[in-house]
């Protein structure tokens, strides 16, 4: 294998013999403050549905109250760990079908209603993808701007795992007509706690 | 040979509603790309900073490699390197020969495409399932994607209800996009399932911290990668970019540009394997080493794969994407293609009105017009261009290079066109009268 690894590598050096160096563009961080009302709009675009409660346990009891009587669900906030039962090294695929999660969201990005997530907070990267429904609860003061301040705000951590999700899972795919439960969970609750 | 660029596109052509249908298709997802790109204030500034920071990697390909690479070890993952698509595609059959695995998931990867690693794998006993839903219909049609972000841009829904029909038994007749998404939806739950390991393509890959980045709108990426604990990312060594930070600008950029919305639903970070779960990450040349040191073409490997340039173009609007014969059809393939086989795609720099408008909406600001112009040299000096096109060609522009000669042919011209019959102005070696007539001239007298 290092012997393609050395060819690659001496074959570019050979291709960038007497090609001027570009130097790194420093990039410029906005100094916008995040809205959490355009937040609120950029959510709606993405095909989000919005509450607002006072804290995880409202958020939780909201969860609850929209799927009543339901038993396959899970809750993952440190806070509020509830539901089905996911023992370590058990087959993930043995918690299908999953009605709906509930996890944790870092913080939310405003100019396109991403959440960012990170698989520590998760007992499995699965769940957010394998639900019907997600719930991702986020603090009202965890807002950046744009995806500038998003990855300045992740600059030099180590998460393993970690995704912005913005809005249900999307198709357009057969006819250019949005569908929205393409794979992953067919509808997203964005729950701002605090 | 097969057929040429321009015999595809003619026959694309016959079917006028189709044709028409696909035009609009695509102009509306430049419409959408535009209304997105007006609500950011500093596009231009993004695109500027987007190609330097891709020209700067690219000039530096050699030490960000290495960095990636020791990034991604220390992360715990497993780095292959491949130099041609047949190292690339045994290395992924040896990894998931190691695990026994006969059936594998796969999201959209255009570097696989190129590779052509689904044939490699089925005729080595390993089922490949495509995940994304464009491609899981034309999987099942058995034809290659025509365009790069929509593979199934071509296809009707009514194309795809008698796909998933004859495949799963769904309701014949039933047309419904939600109906056949959901049916869709169910299959492919199944194969996730009853695979044993995943493949992704790579957006973005960072040397600083040895992380690769995956984006999708429908989930299958992730649903794929997490199931299973053996997860590969194939990549092409022109995916790198030095800093995690610059993916505020292109996480910024690419969306927008591809399909007009704001971000991709899933813009997934994978740094480490799961626990107790295997991640490979296989860096693969196949001739962009080569490009690198083109005068003149290094730029194109700045392409971050939108697709801004296929959807806006004239060309590929009223032409389909499989008139290309290449894995990535419009004005980017017409600049990639020739680099790998000038003779096969001698044709393509010239399905070009040279407009610009793919360099005007090209996120990474490749000059993709002036590069097709340049190709065109490249064929014509190579001898890659017809016997009567080039001696026309030699005629014109001798005539227009003196001014003399060039006056006394106007004239002639004129005085054809106003005075020779119909026929003889419309016959099959004159292009420019084929299904339209000519202007009316005006000759001296007239005025």
């Amino acid at each position: 294998m290092s012997d393609s690894r050395d060819h690659i590598i001496n074959r570019i050096r050979k291709a960038l013999k007497g090609r001027a160096p570009v130097p790194l563009p420093l990039l410029e961080v906005s100094r916008t403050e995040p809205s959490l009302e355009r937040f609120e709009t950029a959510l709606a675009k993405a095909g989000a549905r919005y509450q607002r409660l006072a804290d995880a346990g409202a958020a939780l009891q909201y969860m609850k109250g929209l799927h009543p009587g339901e038993s396959r669900w899970i809750s993952c906030l440190p806070e509020q760990r509830e539901g089905l039962d996911l023992a370590e090294g058990m087959d993930i695929k043995t918690l299908f079908p999953l009605e709906w999660a509930m996890v944790k969201g870092r913080f939310g990005v405003e100019e396109n209603g991403a959440i960012w997530i990170e698989g520590g907070d998760l007992p499995h990267r699965m769940i957010p993808f394998m639900c019907e429904t997600l719930a991702v609860v986020l603090d009202a003061r965890q807002l950046v701007a744009d995806m500038g301040q998003a990855y300045e705000r992740i600059r030099g951590v180590r998460y393993d795992y970690g995704c912005f999700i913005a809005g249900p899972s999307k198709t357009a795919d057969i006819e250019q007509t949005l569908v929205t439960g393409a794979q992953g969970p067919k509808a997203l609750w964005v729950l701002v706690v605090g | 040979m097969s057929s040429t660029f321009h015999d595809k596109s003619n026959a694309f052509l016959k079917e006028e509603y189709r044709s028409n249908w696909h035009d609009k298709a695509l102009w509306y997802v430049r419409e959408k790309r535009d209304n997105e790109m007006s609500d950011v204030p500093d596009w231009e500034k993004l695109r500027t900073a987007a190609s330097r920071i891709k020209a700067h990697t690219l000039t530096h390909l050699d030490a960000y490699l290495l960095d990636f690479e020791a990034a991604a070890a220390a992360n715990g993952v497993r780095v292959h390197w491949a130099k041609d698509a047949v190292e690339h595609n045994r290395v992924i059959y040896e990894i998931l020969k190691g695990y026994e695995v006969t059936k594998v998931v796969k999201s959209k990867s255009m570097l696989t495409e190129e590779c052509e690693l689904n044939p490699y794998l089925e005729a080595r006993g390993v089922e490949v399932i495509d995940t994304d839903l464009g491609e899981r219909i034309i999987q099942l049609k058995g034809e290659p994607p025509s365009h790069i972000v929509l593979p199934a841009i071509h296809i009707t829904k009514e194309e795809v209800s008698e796909i998933f029909h004859s495949a799963w038994g769904t309701q014949q007749g039933n047309s419904d996009p939600k109906y056949l998404t959901l049916a869709a939806r169910a299959s492919l739950r199944e194969d996730f399932m009853t695979s044993g390991a995943a493949i992704t393509g790579v957006n973005f890959a960072i040397a600083e911290t040895g992380e690769v980045v995956v984006c999708t709108n429908e989930g299958n990426a992730d649903l794929g990668t997490h199931i299973h604990p053996l997860q590969i990312h194939s990549m092409g060594i022109e995916k790198l970019i030095p800093r995690r930070t610059d993916l505020g600008v292109f996480t910024r950029l690419l969306a927008r540009s591809a399909t007009g919305q704001p971000i991709t639903v899933y813009t997934s970070h994978f740094q480490r394997p799961k626990p107790g779960g295997e991640m490979h990450i296989v860096i693969v040349d196949n001739g962009r080493s080569r490009r690198l040191g083109e005068e003149t073409f290094w730029s194109s490997l700045k392409c971050i794969r939108c697709g801004a340039c296929i959807n806006t173009c004239p060309i590929y609007r009223r032409s389909g994407g499989h008139s290309y014969g290449h894995t990535i059809p419009g004005p980017i393939g017409s600049i990639l293609a020739p680099a790998t086989d000038l003779r096969r795609y001698s044709q393509l720099p010239f399905a070009s009105t040279l407009c610009g408008s793919c360099s005007e909406v090209c996120p990474v600001q490749i000059d993709i017009h002036n590069q097709l112009y340049r190709w065109r040299q490249v064929a014509v000096a190579q001898g890659q261009v017809s016997g009567l096109k080039s001696r026309m060609m030699r005629i014109a522009g001798k005539i227009l290079a003196n001014p003399r000669w060039y006056r006394r042919f106007m004239s002639m011209m004129r005085w054809g066109m106003k005075w020779l019959p119909a026929s003889w102005l419309h016959h099959r070696w004159n292009a420019w009268a084929k299904g339209r007539s000519m202007p009316q001239i005006k000759t001296k007298n007239d005025e």
